[in-house]
């Protein structure tokens, strides 16, 4: 299974809406998961650091940023993972 | 077309749009609330809401929208999704058409249509987009730590964003623009005595650049500021080309230019919240939004005994 992770803020007002794309691909695809990176830990700010994202929210696949920044649709998403 | 004439219509879910609808409704107008986008506005995007006087422990914005939805929806408020496309003023009569095709009445009408976030639309600023290129300082500041950044903007969220961008960045940048900081904003005082922040003012960036990152921007007077983000914090009002139908007089960014009351130049129209550019806070589109519709409700009346 591929390791996918999704990085977020809490106070970032983009990120419920990513969350719910992932949601909505994981309804769709029984399965899927996903991990949540809070960069207002220390260790999600350190992991995100170490792959070098620099915006929330953000997709990650396998060690590798594929969006981010908001805006991203369900289509940005399923391209991202597939 | 709606054969229907309601006393207010208000274009906008935001706190303000909210307010003047309970308000109107509450005094058994005929009150239409028409949002092209999700009901609530940019307060949806606010995470904590800690200074709206009657939750000491703070509220979430979309928390706080809800109950604003529900109060006004209590008293006999309607809300549609419609996006607004045009407005006519007839005098006793205001016409509003719809992107989907319809068509509202009313007597009075209240805009309280927000700010929405703005693009920069320089050369580089989609390329390195997540690479350097941040729209929220709160959201993304941590990657920042201890690197040098430029808040781009003169709004109140870009005051905002360089106090918070300043605690944790080595160095911020404050370029507000040729059109400078849009109020004399209390903290911009002390910012300005804050060795880590340097105020870069009369001027436009032209470029962001880099190879893989953000590595500087270029500025019209053609400095070059070496740096590893670009915070862009830009809010514009986006109903100036609808409301120019009407005759609404706006100044020169957009805001619609309203007195006291909150009426603007045409009889009957009134605006309310952060199109009128007077805070850019929840508490004060609300009494904007009350304030409103109190006036429009006069109005309405003495429409009534003509």
């Amino acid at each position: 299974m591929k390791r996918i992770e999704l990085f977020y803020s809490p106070v970032c007002p983009f990120c419920p809406h990513a969350r719910e794309l992932l949601e909505k691909y994981k309804a769709d695809n029984p399965g899927f998961e996903y991990t949540e990176v809070d960069t207002y830990t220390e260790e999600g700010i350190k992991r995100g650091m170490s792959l070098e994202v620099m915006a929330v929210p953000c997709l990650v696949v396998e060690d590798e940023i594929k969006l981010s920044g908001w805006p991203f649709t369900v289509d940005d998403v399923t391209k991202a993972i597939e | 077309m709606s054969e229907e004439t309601y006393d207010v219509i208000i274009v906008g879910s935001g706190p303000a749009g909210l307010t003047a609808a309970l308000y109107a409704s509450r005094h058994n107008n005929k009150t239409l609330v028409l949002e092209g986008n999700k009901v609530g506005g940019r307060a949806l995007e606010a995470h904590w809401v800690e200074n709206y006087p009657g939750f000491p422990d703070g509220i979430s914005g979309p928390d706080l929208m809800k109950l604003m939805e529900e109060q006004a929806t209590k008293f006999g408020a309607e809300i549609k999704q419609e996006t607004v496309i045009g407005i006519s003023d007839l005098g006793d009569l205001k016409m509003l058409s719809t992107r989907s095709g319809g068509f509202y009445q009313a007597k009075s009408l209240i805009i309280a249509t927000g700010v929405s976030r703005k693009s920069l639309s320089v050369k580089g600023e989609g390329e390195f987009k997540g690479r350097g290129v941040s729209y929220c300082g709160v959201c993304d500041g941590p990657f920042f730590r201890d690197k040098t950044v430029a808040v781009v903007g003169g709004g109140h969220e870009a005051v905002h964003d360089i106090e918070v961008l300043s605690e944790t960045s080595n160095k911020v940048y404050a370029i507000p623009g040729k059109k400078g900081f849009s109020e004399e904003y209390p903290e911009i005082e002390y910012l300005r005595k804050d060795p880590k922040i340097e105020f870069v003012e009369g001027v436009n960036i032209t470029e962001i650049g880099g190879e893989d990152f953000v590595e500087y921007v270029k500025l019209d007077d053609g400095q070059e500021i070496k740096l590893d983000g670009v915070f862009i914090i830009l809010e514009h009002v986006s109903t100036s080309g609808i409301l120019t139908d009407a005759g609404v007089s706006t100044d020169a960014g957009g805001c619609i230019l309203s007195d006291k009351d909150q009426k603007t130049n045409v009889n009957g129209i009134f605006a309310a919240g952060d199109c009128c550019c007077k805070g850019l806070q929840i508490v004060t589109a609300t009494g904007m939004g009350a304030s409103a519709a109190l006036n429009a409700m006069k109005y309405v009346k003495q429409l009534a005994r003509k």
